[in-house]
């Protein structure tokens, strides 16, 4: 249990409050089946108003970790009703949508583990800048963007092919460790310190890994967008 | 927040400013960052530069920032579906810790 516990860091997280070397509140109680013994009441208004507007954002990130929307429901459901019992426990003016996504994420890996699935194997040979905008710039390239007019246009060529379906797919294909950092920063749009914070790991690594991670999420795509054009 | 100098402090007399707005690798390396809006005000002038006058970057680049919003866009029309949120809400008034 003791990789669950929030680490702290660095001294700058949590909106600049003091680092105390001490979680600020603790992910391992989140997991506490019957709640806090005696927990202050919680407003639902205020809750909602706090949390309400990261819920879609949660929900995509319960589908990206558990893949299918049932389990994604169930997890999100967890993940709410804990939020709301621990509520006293976060610290208004901090990051909620981290913080309920640090809550997603413990029960996920709690509760739901056996479901997890780990990416597919990837390999690395390859992995270039620019992987997709290469490939579709490419001359007498085949499949998507391979039609002269189209090289002209490469992002309108490949961005009317690309539907929710095959970006959900794309982004699942993806190694575990480059899957949350990539979606996090591509998809909810959250800054480095958020997802840093997210994660808990150094922003340092949320740059790599989301260097090495896009270049995947291209290739991926290139692949699955190939795929459906061999399939017909 | 400081207002950010004039045309990013460049072009001022007096001042040198760096040459690395020359090099396409300079920017490239810096891609991550630019989409995602992480660079500190300098770095993003640095990069916006190169763009100017160097057509591949700009046409790779702009490729780049439409893949990521058009893949934004889309993936936001995933929401929660409206019963969940409905339960959600009657949880909330009916929890019992
Ligand atoms: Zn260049």
């Amino acid at each position: 249990m003791a990789e669950l516990e929030l680490q702290p860091i660095s001294g700058q997280l949590f909106n600049g409050q003091p680092n105390t070397g001490q979680p600020p509140f603790g992910m391992s109680a989140i997991l506490d089946e019957d709640g806090p013994a005696s927990p202050p009441p919680t407003n639902p208004d205020l809750f909602e108003s706090e949390m309400n507007p990261h819920l879609d954002a949660l929900y995509r990130n319960g589908l990206r970790l558990t893949g299918n929307s049932n389990d994604a429901e169930d997890l999100l459901q967890d993940t709410y009703l804990r939020a709301y019992r621990f509520f006293y426990q976060y610290q208004p003016g901090t990051n909620a949508k981290a913080w309920l996504f640090r809550i997603m994420n413990t029960v996920f890996l709690n509760d739901y583990r056996r479901k997890s699935r780990q990416g597919e194997t990837v390999s690395y040979d390859g992995l270039e800048d620019f992987f997709l905008y290469n490939r579709l710039t490419e001359d007498g390239v085949t499949g998507v963007g391979g039609d002269r007019s189209e090289t002209e246009n490469p992002e309108k060529a490949v961005l009317e092919k690309l539907d929710i379906e095959t970006i959900q797919r794309a982004i699942e294909a993806l190694p575990i460790e480059f899957r949350d950092t990539v979606a996090l920063a591509t998809l909810e749009e959250m800054s480095y310190q958020e997802i840093a914070e997210t994660l808990e790991i150094p922003v340092g690594t949320v740059r790599s890994r989301l260097s090495r991670g896009r270049k995947l999420l291209q290739r991926a795509l290139w692949e699955y967008l190939n795929g459906e054009e061999t399939r017909g | 927040m400081d207002e950010p100098e004039k045309d990013g402090g460049w072009e001022k007399a007096g001042e040198c400013a760096s040459a690395d707005f020359y090099s396409c690798e300079a920017a490239i390396r810096r891609l991550n960052e630019y989409l995602d809006h992480e660079l500190t005000e300098a770095d993003r002038v640095t990069v916006l530069k190169h763009l100017e006058f160097c057509r591949p970057c700009m046409s790779r680049f702009t490729f780049e920032q439409t893949l990521v919003i058009s893949i934004r866009q889309k993936i936001s029309h995933l929401c929660v579906p409206a019963t969940l949120k409905e339960k959600l809400h009657s949880l909330l008034r009916n929890d019992k810790p």
